[in-house]
């Protein structure tokens, strides 16, 4: 009899053992994966501040290359100057995107008023410019896409089972996805010859 | 029973990856990049099959001399897609750039439908190729060269400028074949690179351009080389391509009536020229406008020298000339023949394949080329002439050079300066790196002699061979049009002697080429498609007046043997 109770008592402990085990089994791989696409957002934003940096980087010279054929449009060339100041400025997430926002409306704009100005587009410094401008958007859309898809990854992780059960013990909760609106609507400049 | 094979199939499907079906609805092309060693992939069939393997070699070249994967996709359509989405995802599809020591890869897309290019560039290359110069090289040669038809100049002058590029980069301490910083990425490409339009075949159906009456005189011929030079020069800065003006040689009219340049070469052409001292050398109707110690790889832009005739009304630009026995473009030029008017102007130089060494007082020839004089610290990289001392040796392309006969070797022209220490049948050693280890060849010194050795087709043991070596034919004063296989030499007792080849014969046909032109590069392809003891016909003129068509058995080279 007792022997029988010891027996079961060994045997209890054994189940519980492998159910702890089993869970960690499943559980630590899933909280790997929560870090590790935790980081690769992180990584991709990372990616993306750098493009949007190039593509701020690129403006004194567009607006002192505007400047000698296109002086007196001066509203034009100091929003996009005040754009461009006030992605300097931006420090957490949500004040860098709506100052990404800006610049492209800025540059939009600036880019509507190199229309009426043929000189200007045929300057073979404007039009290594706008090489690199268009380039440099098109760098941005590239990686906006890869930073969304990657938020998209952890979200999909972080709210279907198992993994919303071990996000919500270690406090992973669904990231934004930004520039979600803002490329249905974009106002990004299309670069035109 | 029906059950379990339900079971069975259901559990198949979960191990099948689905991506490559996606993908291939999504954009509607091959998901993976073809295999093998290829480069250039047309899925509309517009490009003809000559030009995609002749893209598909000098991809193979990029990719040896400059760890770069320069892939050409040519598509029906972008399906609804924009070029830009398209090119980065097939860049990441296809992994451009996989093989190479980062993410070293260059798209060139071009959809047929929308008549649209764009060129993406690798992560790793963003710093060489910049979006400013990828915007300029669509605008000025590709959309042009396609805007006239012209496949083949499309796709090499683009690839040639390309390579120029990284060359005039590398002088510039930019290191391409560095590790580059985004080897960990999962991605190849970020959308870096630039797009244009393209409207296929359009320039042909414009009218030529037209010099404006007042210049027509300004661009006409000169009372001096140095100022018809001077003129042509400024022909290209302004962009001019109206080739009927009187600064042209009547053979470079003709020429120019079937060769376009594009406004990316012109500029190219102009922008070398500047600020470089040329000297002129005469003699009777003949001018040659060099740059002083003009070798062939002595600057990282192509500098040829430049020929000019006398006629009637004056010194005119020999450009029929120059195109007949010198390659030139990308980083160098070199001879294609040296029997030509124009050679006494070369009379102080001993003419071989990569190189024109300048004759003070050489008596000896060890045959050793400086690639682009690259040198990486430890020493020159070096290739051996092809049939030289050195190769016979031994030495190998890349292997790095130490020293000879125990002097290091740090300077330009510094071996060749040595040859003037030593006479043919001497024995030096040559000491080089090759795989980090350090190996010593004992190299015996023949005697100095130009050969027209430009083209090394037969490279080892066992490959077709024929005996031939080709010099330089008129072309436009005779009846052929256009033949670059003017017989100079047959070797004594090769296949071509065998055949009835002699001297001055020219061959006006070989199997695959085109009626009335013949090119080296026919040659070549017909020797990469042949095999030693396999038979073929070629047509010659002989004393320009009788034809006759020879039958040549093509043997098999082993070292030592000359000719082509």
């Amino acid at each position: 009899m007792k022997g029988l109770v010891m027996g079961s008592g060994v045997v209890i402990l054994v189940v519980i053992c492998v159910v702890i085990l089993v869970i960690l089994a499943i559980a630590i791989p899933i909280y790997n994966t929560l870090v590790s696409k935790h980081e690769a957002i992180a990584a991709k934003w990372a990616q993306v501040e750098n493009q949007l940096q190039r593509r701020a980087d690129l403006i004194p010279n567009l607006v002192n290359t505007v400047k000698g054929y296109a002086a007196h449009e001066k509203t034009v060339l100091e929003n996009i100057t005040a754009a461009r100041s006030q992605w300097g400025t931006a420090k957490t997430l949500d004040e860098k995107v709506a100052a990404a926002g800006a610049m492209d409306s800025a540059l939009a704009r600036l880019l509507l008023v190199v229309e009426n100005y043929p000189d200007l587009k045929a300057n073979q410094t404007f039009l290594a410019l706008m090489d690199e401008l268009s380039g440099t958007e098109n760098r941005i859309a590239v990686e906006r896409m890869r930073y969304n898809e990657a938020v998209r990854d952890y979200n999909i992780t972080v709210r279907m089972f198992p993994g919303n059960v071990i996000a919500g013990m270690f406090g992973y909760k669904p990231a934004a996805e930004y520039f979600k609106a803002e490329e249905k609507a974009r106002t990004v400049p299309e670069v035109k010859f | 029973m029906h059950k379990k094979i339900i079971i069975i199939f259901l559990f198949t499907l979960l191990f099948i990856d689905f991506t490559p079906f996606c993908f291939a609805k999504e954009i509607g092309i091959i998901s993976k990049r073809p295999q093998g060693d290829k480069y250039c992939f047309d899925f509309t069939g517009v490009v003809p099959a000559k030009i995609v393997d002749d893209v598909n070699d000098e991809g193979a070249g990029l990719k040896k001399a400059l760890d770069i994967d320069f892939v050409i996709a040519v598509i029906p359509s972008l399906e609804g897609n924009a070029i830009t989405e398209y090119a980065a995802d097939l860049f990441s599809k296809w992994q451009i750039g996989k093989d190479t020591q980062g993410k070293k890869g260059i798209l060139i897309l071009i959809a047929m439908k929308e008549q649209q290019i764009k060129i993406e560039t690798g992560y790793d290359l963003e710093k060489v190729y910049t979006d400013a110069y990828i915007g300029q090289v669509e605008r000025e040669m590709l959309k042009e060269f396609l805007e006239q038809a012209d496949w083949e100049r499309g796709f090499l002058a683009t690839i040639e400028n390309f390579v120029e590029r990284a060359y005039r980069m590398q002088k510039k301490g930019v290191d391409i074949k560095e590790a580059g910083s985004m080897q960990g990425s999962d991605y190849y490409s970020g959308g870096a690179g630039a797009k244009t339009v393209f409207d296929f075949g359009a320039a042909l159906k414009k009218p030529l351009p037209q010099t404006p009456r007042e210049l027509r005189d300004y661009f006409g011929a000169q009372p001096t080389p140095a100022l018809a030079f001077q003129r042509y020069m400024e022909f290209d800065a302004r962009d001019m391509n109206d080739y009927t003006v009187d600064l042209f040689s009547d053979a470079s009219k003709e020429f120019f009536s079937h060769w376009r340049t594009s406004s990316g070469q012109r500029r190219a052409e102009a922008e070398a020229s500047s600020g470089k001292t040329y000297i002129a050398k005469v003699k009777d109707k003949f001018a040659v406008l060099m740059a002083p110690a003009n070798t062939s790889i002595n600057e990282f832009i192509c500098q040829p020298p430049y020929f000019f005739i006398r006629s009637e009304k004056g010194w005119q630009i020999d450009i029929n000339s120059m195109g007949r026995s010198l390659i030139f473009g990308g980083p160098s030029w070199h001879f294609l023949s040296t029997a030509h008017p124009y050679m006494f102007a070369f009379k102080e130089y001993l003419i071989k394949m990569n190189r024109c060494y300048p004759l003070n007082g050489q008596k000896a020839f060890l045959g050793l080329t400086y690639p682009l004089w690259d040198n990486q610290g430890g020493g020159f990289k070096i290739s051996p002439e092809w049939d030289s001392p050195t190769k016979r040796a031994g030495i190998e392309d890349d292997d790095i050079l130490i020293s000879i006969d125990g002097e290091k070797i740090t300077k330009e022209y510094q071996d060749w300066e040595m040859m003037k220490r030593y006479k043919p049948g001497d024995v030096v050693d040559v000491a080089v790196m090759r795989n980090g280890k350090k190996i010593n060849f004992k190299v015996v010194l023949e005697e100095v002699k130009t050969y027209l050795d430009e083209f090394p087709y037969v490279r080892k043991e066992g490959d077709p061979w024929t005996g031939f070596y080709f010099g330089y034919s008129q072309p436009y004063e005779r009846d052929i049009e256009d033949v670059q296989l003017s017989v100079l030499e047959v070797v004594e007792n090769s296949p071509a002697d065998r055949a009835g080849f002699k001297a001055g014969d020219l061959i006006y046909y070989v199997p695959g080429s085109q009626d009335k032109h013949v090119g080296f590069s026919d040659y070549k392809n017909l020797l990469k498609r042949v095999k030693p003891t396999d038979k073929v016909k070629l047509k010659v003129l002989r004393n320009l007046k009788d034809r006759l068509e020879l039958i040549l058995e093509i043997g098999s080279y082993s070292q030592g043997k000359e000719g082509f």
